[in-house]
């Protein structure tokens, strides 16, 4: 039996080979680099960030400010530039620095695109600046920049396991809710609509495949970070991390999250595993023979990674405070890992009032895209937010603005729609905030 | 060697599934209890789409031979002819409004057909300054169907049609309105009719994807520029009566009316199988009733709020403007279903645009 701290040392000072982060490196950085040139030629620079006047904020981060339309494009060189560098180890300390404020900036100027794949990215090169991935089989070494190495500090490599094995976990943990096991919703609703797919798509129609997929991906969720973490069992896992990845990629709207954790879960296999990927694929003659190096990480720079461990852990969870039904009120329901869990739409009907009670019916196409009215109407913060912008906007109109108020009807998962927010509610003199809203409507459970 | 084999069949099966997943059209539906999206759509196409343009096309036809008509002899009762068959092509274009879909889309039928409130200065410097292309973005508010009921409506009597460059500004945006229509008649007739029909996902960028977005976007063009607009609801109350549509016939209740038809077909497929038999067929509640019906007694109450107000919407706007504000709420009641309730239920999307799936 092992103490703890032997295990605590094992699991963080221990000299490990470096050859499973040279990996992650090669594949985190090209993987971003497809995904910020898909995004570009997909003119999402454009649509999501010059065409719309008015962008919601992150609480908390209102001061990230917007930019001229070029520099949303030299924010998007700098990302696909330092993806590069990261990938190839190229002034890696540069390199990860600048592609962490570019793509974290970019996510912190509009709300409406979050996505829970954006905050892993965002959370994985914040520590990828201060790991030690760039010391072998990379320009910096070819250029005598850094000293190679062949083995780093264990914790460098745990610290990337722990944050993949957490965002599977969770995101089984919010499986666990009636809506997901109990009715199979929203998947209910999604599958029947991709009846069209190949082979299998005409089981869709079924319920019972509905109800499958939704514990089959609670069970996957749970259980693939301590599959992966087992030598016996790994390769099975993996298999599984392919077909889940692919099997949900060609289903729905996610993107690049699949290749991202399919790139990203090899930092599983073992580091013998990785010195023969690396040399398969030939890079360049390297001695794998391990060293022990010196010690990397200082005292401030640990305890700064526990903090961040513990942050990890809590942040996600803080929904637990705020009363009523998560998926209805979404307060402390972003970076918590809940993906694909409810088919939620509403519409929103603001009324501008001035101070003799007059009133100005908004037609939110006048200022929002498709999406972010979408979003907004589902979304207590971006009402918030909306009504302020509104107020402000017909102010200036010299339209004396006193309240605004807004009808606002929403469905969750098959639910018919209901009112959302007491309509008479002045929104523009409510804050955003972490306090919880008290005018919301209460959720409406009309099942178990 | 174990390693290299292990990689090679998670490489192979991984592009077997990732091959599998492009191939999402294939239309090798099995046969059984599913609902065919691609029958509903080639039903809506025949019972709905095409002949609400086959109908708007005649009724352009009728108006064309209507106008070389009084063109070749101008008279009071030729000037009544022609004003009854331009009522009737205003009435026949409004089931085509909501589908701006492929064609219609593509040259922005409703844009150049029916874009109101009328920009009456810029007609009149048109008509004494003469116009170069009605297709310039200063004409963007003067041409159309609009423009059309401004010649023809502005004074009961003939002779001032005759005078100046209106006959020719008549022509020049009858001509407009028809080459467009064509175009879009021609490529529904000649192929795009198949090509709605096989598009049968459920993606932003599928028929019955475009169908959800556009009808709504017609229904809320409803509430909003026809109803919202001359209420004052935008302008604090204050009363906007002479931004309705067709201001000069007075035509707007009509054409109101027809134009909740045409959406509330366009949901129902005529007498085919549409999108509320989808709804049927996945279940869709509304409560304890079916989602469908809900839509459905809600497009009645909206047309038979519409059919209650006074012959002319301007004058009741003026006068008894309360009646207006009742059938902009069951307007409002009904837009809530259209676009919460029924897209969540299809699974449409409404962005190409990554999502978490919330």
């Amino acid at each position: 039996m092992m103490g703890i701290r032997q295990t605590i040392h094992k699991l963080t000072s221990n000299h490990v080979s470096i050859a499973p982060l040279v990996t992650f490196r090669l594949v985190f950085g090209l993987v971003m680099f497809a995904s910020i040139l898909r995004f570009w030629m997909n003119g999402w620079i454009e649509e999501q960030y010059i065409i719309p006047d008015f962008h919601f904020k992150y609480f908390g981060f209102y001061w990230v400010p917007e930019l001229a339309d070029w520099g949303y494009y030299l924010a998007f060189a700098v990302m696909a530039l330092s993806a590069l560098g990261i990938a190839f180890g190229a002034f890696y300390r540069v390199s990860s620095v600048l592609f962490f404020i570019a793509f974290t900036g970019i996510e912190l100027i509009d709300a409406t695109y979050y996505l829970n794949h954006y905050y892993f990215v965002s959370l994985v090169s914040f520590l990828l600046i201060f790991l030690p991935v760039h010391k072998a089989l990379s320009v910096d070494v070819r250029l005598g920049l850094v000293k190679a190495a062949n083995s780093v500090p264990a914790l460098s490599i745990n610290i990337l396991k722990f944050q993949l094995g957490l965002v599977y976990f969770l995101a089984g943990l919010a499986k666990i809710n009636a809506d997901w096991l109990l009715h199979a919703m929203p998947l209910a609703i999604w599958l029947p609509a991709q009846d069209d797919f190949p082979i299998i798509g005409s089981f869709f129609q079924y319920k019972l495949t509905a109800f499958a997929f939704s514990w089959g991906g609670m069970v996957y969720d749970l259980f693939i970070p301590f599959v992966l973490l087992t030598k016996r069992f790994r390769w099975m896992g993996y298999a599984a991390v392919i077909g889940f990845h692919l099997i949900t990629w060609s289903l729905f709207q996610i993107g690049m999250f699949p290749f991202i954790m399919i790139g990203a879960t090899l930092i599983f296999f073992s580091p013998n595993f990785h010195q023969r990927l690396n040399s398969f694929f030939r890079v360049e003659p390297f001695d794998w023979n391990f060293s022990a190096a010196s010690s990397y990480f200082s005292k401030p720079l640990r305890v700064a990674l526990v903090m961040f461990v513990l942050v990890q852990v809590a942040f996600p969870l803080r929904h637990i405070v705020y009363p009523g039904n998560l998926f209805w009120h979404e307060q402390g329901y972003r970076f918590g890992w809940r993906v694909m869990l409810a088919e939620k739409a509403g519409y929103a009907q603001f009324k501008v009032e001035d101070k003799e009670g007059r009133k100005i019916y908004v037609d939110n196409r006048d200022f929002l895209t498709p999406v972010q009215e979408k979003m907004m109407s589902t979304q207590p913060d971006f009402l918030i937010q909306y009504a302020h912008f509104l107020k402000k906007h017909y102010i200036n109109q010299n339209i004396n603005a006193d309240a605004v108020k807004a009808d606002v009807f929403v469905t969750l998962n098959g639910r018919p729609s209901t009112q959302f927010i007491d309509p008479n509610t002045d929104l523009a003199a409510q804050e955003d905030g972490w306090v919880n809203k008290t005018w919301l409507l209460p959720f409406k459970a009309d099942r178990i | 060697m174990m390693f290299r084999s292990a990689l090679f069949f998670i490489l192979g099966s991984a592009m077997l599934v990732a091959s599998s997943g492009c191939t999402d059209n294939t239309p090798d539906q099995p046969s059984g209890s599913t609902f065919e999206r691609e029958d509903m759509l080639r039903e809506t196409a025949q019972n709905v789409i095409i002949p609400a343009y086959s109908s708007f096309k005649a009724d352009l036809g009728q108006l064309s031979s209507d106008f070389a008509q009084f063109e070749s002899s101008p008279s009071q009762s030729n000037f009544e002819v022609l004003r009854n068959s331009f009522l009737q092509a205003y009435q026949s274009w409004q089931p085509c409004s909501p589908i701006e879909i492929g064609p219609a889309a593509e040259q922005s039928l409703r844009f150049s057909v029916n874009t109101f409130p009328l920009d009456t200065a810029q007609v009149n410097s048109n008509l004494s300054t003469g116009w170069d292309n009605l297709y310039s973005a200063q004409n963007n508010d003067a041409k159309g169907l609009p423009a059309l009921d401004y010649l023809l409506f502005i004074s009961d009597d003939f002779n001032l049609f005759t005078q100046d460059s209106r006959i020719q500004y008549f022509k020049d945006n009858l001509d407009l309105v028809t080459e467009k229509l064509d175009i879009v008649y021609n490529a529904w007739n000649n192929g795009y009719a198949e090509e709605f029909a096989v598009n049968s996902g459920t993606d932003v960028g599928s028929s019955l994807g475009l169908m959800v977005n556009e009808l709504n976007f017609d229904f809320e063009l409803i509430k909003n520029a026809k109803v919202a607009i001359p209420l004052g609801l935008k302008t604090l109350g204050v009363a906007q009566p002479e931004t309705v549509e067709a201001l000069y016939s007075d035509a707007s209740k009509d054409l109101l009316i027809q134009n909740l038809k045409g959406v509330k077909n366009l949901f129902v497929a005529g007498e085919g199988t549409g999108i509320d038999d989808y709804l049927d067929n996945l279940g869709a509640k509304y409560g304890s009733e079916n989602l469908s019906n809900a839509i459905i007694a809600r497009f009645e109450s909206c047309e038979a709020k519409a059919a209650s107000l006074g012959p002319s919407l301007k004058s009741q706007i003026e006068n008894k403007p309360s009646e207006v504000e009742a059938l902009h709420s069951e307007l409002q009641n009904l837009v809530v279903l259209l676009k919460t309730d029924m897209p969540s239920q299809l699974g449409v999307q409404i962005t190409y645009q990554d999502n978490d799936g919330d």
